[in-house]
Parts: structure tokens; sequence; C-alpha cells
């Protein structure tokens, strides 16, 4: 087992160089030069190229990679130009909260999704079988901005059980979760809708195999026979999906965050956006990028501890 | 069996299971009807979608403007019609873009295998590490917003998709007796591929083509919704919901049938697609 995680680590690395290299040059192709953005239009020609010296802009781009590469390597992303904070801090403070609404979103998707996916299967072409299906790809077809303004209308104005506003800053845990609840519910739904479809597709499959009859024909009990022959082997290509769903929903966290006006990386982008703030939005798509990557490394392992057979590989 | 009669094959196989399938004819339909709603826009759209009537903004719906007007007076009906237009165009011409290019980066990966494989397919993953809003966001952030770059960004982020899709079953193919066959009579690559592989993949292509045309709609929605979307006073549906947000409570129309136009068109492009899949899927094909 230890050496299938390090060869996973291993393969990572590679992919993760080349989304930093390619997100730093992506940046600079951005219009615009920071020194401007940060002195205004009326800056004069001196002041400009000071900036830009002190800013270490005035080098070759490729002096600047070099020392974005080795700051990165020691866990450093930088300063905001704007902001003249440190990336690493303002990342820091905002990232539990989008860490928090995602696990939440994750959380309630598979709870949900999956025994409804197995009750789909194993009542496949029912009625409710017929329900289950068309709700769930309903779910997955809402835009995340939508139904995160129709759970805002529904809960919080009409019948007025959650805040509004999320402010995540005031009060104790119970509050906290409390204006979690909406958003991770968002978030929750699209999940559930894929692993409600994969869960049900990956056991009807399963059901259909060989030894699935010779079980049955062993004279086992159905939920024997659903549960550790059915589900154990219909369960690697839900963990999969689950993993590379994790990537759209952290793309949903950002709309998210903006209809529940949330702190979180999300509304950290836009604010990116807003200010030309380069260096900061370069940050927070490495940190993503580091997001993606370390979600696929853990689907990659719990594989190997689901089924012994890959980790043999 | 000749590539022609293959595909009138294929076609006749796909109605029948179309046929068993009832919700994919619903799926095609609806999108059928939008696409309509879209084309005729200027024929169909009670009034210009950014004339405005600034005596009567935000009006609840009436008989005058079926679904109300907006902050500026707009009528939401027809900025909706107009508005899918900008959808469809946007969807459908980046998908087809991804499709074209992911489709002859995956099979000639495949086909070629070796250094020129594993340096494709490590760029696509490379690609896929982000995540596809946050890609386009990066992109039309760099671009600058417009219906092109707007295009440009969601192909760059789907081109990977159908690189991965078209790999796999060209690797299968190579190995057929009859490509060997084929490359020992000495035909180029580029016939094997069109003539022999491509049509073995047609029918999977398709469906994603389906089911990533609803991903594009969304994610321009969202761009528009954040405020990276076509510039306004361009009617798009994402931006509506933008625009309307701030009226929520006092004028939910202006937000909340955009909203749901968007959701019908994604629901139907992805019901079709779904159709199409089970269709397709031989497993599921003998299935009553």
């Amino acid at each position: 087992m230890l050496q299938y995680i390090i060869k996973r680590l291993l393969l990572a690395i590679p992919i993760l160089l080349a989304v930093v290299t390619l997100v730093f040059f992506v940046v600079r192709m951005a219009p615009g030069d920071p020194a401007q953005v940060i002195l205004g239009d009326s800056a004069s020609y001196e002041s400009l190229t000071a900036l830009r010296s002190e800013l270490g802009l005035d080098r070759p781009i490729i002096v600047q990679y070099g020392e974005f590469l080795v700051s990165l390597v020691q866990g450093d992303l930088g300063d905001s130009i704007i902001r003249k904070q440190s990336i690493n801090t303002i990342i820091a403070d905002v990232l539990p909260y989008t860490v928090e609404l995602t696990l939440a979103g994750v959380l309630l998707g598979v709870i949900i999704g999956l025994p409804l996916g197995v009750f789909s299967a194993v009542y496949r072409n029912s009625f409710w079988d017929y329900l289950t299906r068309i709700g769930s790809l309903i779910g997955l077809s809402f835009p995340a901005f939508y139904s995160g303004i129709l759970l805002l209308l529904a809960f919080s104005v009409y019948l007025g059980w959650f805040p509004v506003v999320s402010d995540p800053d005031m009060g104790n845990l119970g509050e906290r979760l409390h204006m979690l609840v909406l958003p991770a519910m968002n978030l929750g739904l699209i999940m559930m809708a894929y692993v409600v479809r994969s869960a049900r597709s990956s056991l009807l499959e399963t059901l259909g195999e060989d030894y699935i009859r010779t079980a049955k024909a062993k004279g086992l009990p159905g939920f024997i026979i659903l549960y550790k022959h059915g589900l154990k082997n219909a369960l690697i290509p839900v963990i999969t999906i689950i993993g590379l769903y994790i990537g759209v929903l952290v793309g949903n966290s950002v709309l998210t965050e903006i209809v529940f006006n949330r702190p979180g990386l999300g509304k950290l982008i836009l604010s990116a956006l807003d200010e030309r703030d380069y260096n900061l939005l370069q940050g927070l798509m490495v940190i993503y990028a580091f997001l993606i990557v370390l979600v696929n490394l853990v689907t990659d392992l719990t594989y190997g501890m689901v089924d012994p057979r890959i980790r043999k590989q | 069996m000749n590539t022609i009669a293959r595909f009138k094959h294929f076609g006749t196989e796909t109605y029948h299971v179309f046929n068993r399938n009832k919700t994919s004819w619903i799926g095609l339909l609806l999108l059928t009807m939008l696409v309509l709603l879209a084309v005729l826009a200027p024929v169909i759209a009670p009034y210009d979608p950014v004339e405005q009537h600034i005596i009567q903004r935000l009006e609840p719906p009436s008989s005058q403007f079926l679904l109300g007007t907006d902050y500026y007076g707009r009528d939401v009906l027809s900025r909706i019609i107009w508005g899918c237009r900008v959808s469809f165009i946007i969807g459908s011409v980046s998908v087809a873009i991804a499709m074209f290019f992911g489709t002859i980066l995956g099979s000639m990966a495949g086909y070629k295998g070796g250094y020129f494989d594993a340096f494709v397919m490590g760029v696509m993953d490379v690609l896929m590490s982000i995540p596809t809003l946050l890609m386009g966001l990066l992109i039309v952030a760099i671009l600058g917003p417009s219906q092109a770059n707007l295009i440009i960004a969601l192909a760059l982020t789907m081109i990977p998709r159908f690189a991965r899709i078209a790999r796999a079953p060209t690797i299968a193919a190579k190995s057929k007796v009859y490509v060997e066959a084929c490359q020992a009579m000495g035909f180029s690559d580029m016939r094997i591929l069109v003539v022999h592989i491509f049509p073995n993949i047609f029918g999977e292509l398709m469906v994603m083509g389906s089911m990533w045309m609803a991903t594009a709609v969304r994610t321009e929605a969202a761009l528009s919704f954040i405020g990276l979307g076509v510039n306004p006073p361009t009617a798009t549906l994402g931006g509506m919901i933008r625009e309307g947000f701030k009226d929520i409570m006092s004028a939910p129309w202006a937000s909340l049938y955009p909203g749901l136009v968007i959701l019908l068109i994604v629901f139907a492009a992805n019901l079709l697609g779904d159709g199409l899949r089970d269709a397709l899927d031989p497993k599921l094909r003998n299935e009553k």
C-alpha cells in the first residue's frame, strides 16, 4: 500500500508543475500593466518604471517564472499587489469556508444519493425508478446559481428558516452550521444527482454479472447478494464519479458563494478579477489546481482501499 | 459495409431504440422547440430586446408584456427569446469546435501511440485538472468578455473531454484485422482514421456532444451571471438573472423566468444525450 501511495504521489508532481506553469503564463498574458493598475492612468513614466522594478516586473519573464517556482516550492504564493498582503494569509483566511462548504455538499450528496441510486437500481423500471431518474436529471441540469436563488427564496424569504445573508464570522458552531445548511444543500443536490445516476447504472451492470446469478443459485438472501456481491463491486465507478465531480462542485461553490454571499475562494476570485489583482488570481488558481490534484489523489487511493486488485497492479 | 450504409444502419437502429425510450423523444422535441424559438427570434419576439419602456419598469406580467418587464423597462419575454439565441450559438459552436479538435487530437494520439500519445494526453490531463468554470473564468478574464472569446474559452475546456472519448475506441480499432489490412494495402493514416475508425466512435461523440452542449450552455450562463458574459445590453439568459437578482423581491419575474429557460435547455439536452446513450449502448440495446 505504501508503495502505491508513493507512486501516486510522484505521478501527481508533473501534472501540478504543468498546471502551475500554465497558470503563470496565462495570467501574464492578461492585458494591463499591474504598475499602471496600482498607480492609475495619470501616473508618470518615472514612477511607473520605479514601481515596475520594485515589483520585479522589469526582469525577463523566465527569471520571474523561476522565482515564482522557487517560492512556490517553499509554500509562498507571493504578495497581493493591490492589498499589500501575503497571498497565503488572504487565502488561508477564507479557505476553511470553501472547504467546509464543499465537504458538506459532497457528504450530503453521497448520504442521500447512494441509497437512492441503489433503490432505483433494485426497483428498476418501476414508477419510483423513473421518478428518481428524471429527478436526478433535473438536478444535474440546474445551474448552481439558479438553484441557489430558488432555495434562498423558498427557505429564507418565504419560510424564514435560514438567514438570507450568511455571515459565518459571527456566532458559535451551531449558528455557523445553521448558515451552512442552505449553501451545502445547494451543492449537495448537484452531487446527489451525479451519485444517484452513477450508483444506479453501476449497480445495474454489476447485478447482471454471472457471479450474482451464482449467488442467487446458491440461495443467498437478497440483501447479502446486494451488499456483499453487488454494492462492493459497484462502488468503484461511483467513487470515480464522486472524485470527478468534486471538480465540478468546486466550480459551483464559486456560484454558491456569490448567491449566498458567503466568504470563500469564489468571492475572492471575483474581487481579484475586479481589482485586476493578477498575483492573487494566480495564487487562487494554483490553490484550486492543488485541491483538484489532491482530490484525484485521494480518489485513486480510495480505489486502492476498496479494491485490492488495483493496489497490486 | 461501406460508410454510408453503416451510417444508415446506425440511423435506423438508433431510431428504433429511441422509440423504446420515450423520454429521449421528449428531450428531442423540447430541444427542437427551443432551437426554433431561438432561430425565429426576429419574427416571434414581441418587442426589440433592448428597447426600453422607461415608464413601465419592473412591471409584472400582463397582456402587454407577457412575462413582465425588467429594471430598464425591457420586455422579459423578448429578451429571453433573444437570449436563447445567444445560448444556442455559444453552446453549439463551442461544442462543434471542441468536438472537431478533440476528436482529431484524441484519435491521432490513440492511432500514433508512443511519445506523441503521451504528450497529447499529458497536456489534456493538465487542462482537465482545472475546473471548467474556473478555466472559462480565467480565459474570459484575460481575453475580455465577448461572444467569440466565450466560445474559445468553452471550447478549450471541452477539447480534452472529446480527446479522451476519441482515443480509447481508436486504440481498440487499431488492433483490428481490418485496420491492419488497410495498412497493408498502403492506405494513408488519414483515410484509415476517417473512413474506418471514425464511424465507430461517431455515436459516442454524439452522446457526448449533447451532454457537453448542456454543460456549455450552463457554463455560459454562469459566466454571464458572474459578469463575464457577452457585454450588455445584449440579452443573455445568465446576464438577465444577474440584472434581475437585485430586484428579486419586488420583481421575481425578471430573473426567475430566464433561469427556468436555462434549466429547460440544459434539461432537454441532457435528456436527449441520455436517450442517445441508452440507444447506443450495446448492453442496453437489446433490452425491452
